[in-house]
């Protein structure tokens, strides 16, 4: 079975899967086209530059890796859904005391996802909280799944005057 | 939003290529400014880029994205 620290631990060995060792030996962060899991080399660059085809650097501007995606739906647990409840289920490691998402647009309002297990990192109090447009909507003194409701949208804005 | 800045044979037009735009929609759909994706949409969609050069999970990209921003026109 498959559970949250798992989730992590592939989340970690995914994100510095994604690097490349320069000639001069320096490790940078690098996203290009088909990682080999065995070694961590850049397939397809390599056979760019081994069959001296150009551009040689076609993949380095890759946007792939949808890891804003896996920290705000998966880590943090952001739920999109249709409906106007919002559905938090962190799977953040169990030692962690405290993370903070903060300003994710999301069906026109702003959301925070706060949790702090003494209280006193963020001074909100203690345990996990989901804010809309600053307002909690859903509360609970672990990290586990939580459930609000989204609050009325707010009066479309008006032009000066209007 | 897209793969390629350099100019990469086999790729659409401004380099672009289908087959990833999933990734880029699942990914911008948390963009604070929808405009960047609205753009892209109307790019694959409205006659820019060729939607059907690589097969890509389209329908489920644009669902997804609905369900961050609730928004019915897009």
């Amino acid at each position: 079975m498959i559970a949250a620290d798992d989730g992590f631990k592939l989340l970690k060995v995914y994100a510095v899967a994604q690097r490349r060792t320069l000639d001069d030996g320096r490790v940078v962060p690098w996203i290009d086209e088909n990682l080999n899991p065995t070694n961590g080399d850049w397939i397809s660059r390599t056979l760019l530059r081994q069959r001296h085809h150009h551009p040689t650097e076609r993949g380095k501007d890759y946007n792939h890796s949808t890891f804003c995606d896996l920290i705000i739906s998966g880590l943090i647990g952001l739920r999109p859904r249709a409906d106007d409840t919002v559905e938090v289920h962190p799977l953040v490691p169990a030692d962690w005391s405290y993370f903070c998402l903060d300003r994710i647009r999301y069906h026109g309002r702003e959301l925070t996802i706060l949790f702090d297990q003494s209280g006193t990192h963020y001074g909100r109090g203690r345990g996990l909280r989901v804010l809309a447009d600053g307002k909690e909507i859903a509360a609970s003194k672990k990290v586990e799944r939580v459930t609000g409701r989204l609050p009325p949208p707010a009066p479309a804005e008006t032009s000066p005057g209007g | 939003m897209d793969e390629f800045l350099p100019k990469v044979d086999g790729a659409g037009k401004n380099y672009s290529i289908s087959c990833a735009a999933g990734h880029h929609i699942y990914e911008g759909r948390w963009l604070a400014d929808p405009e960047y994706l609205n753009d892209y949409g109307a790019f694959w969609f409205g006659g820019g880029g060729d939607p059907k050069s690589y097969s890509f999970w389209v329908a489920d990209a644009v669902w997804q994205r609905y369900r961050v921003t609730g928004d019915r026109r897009r």
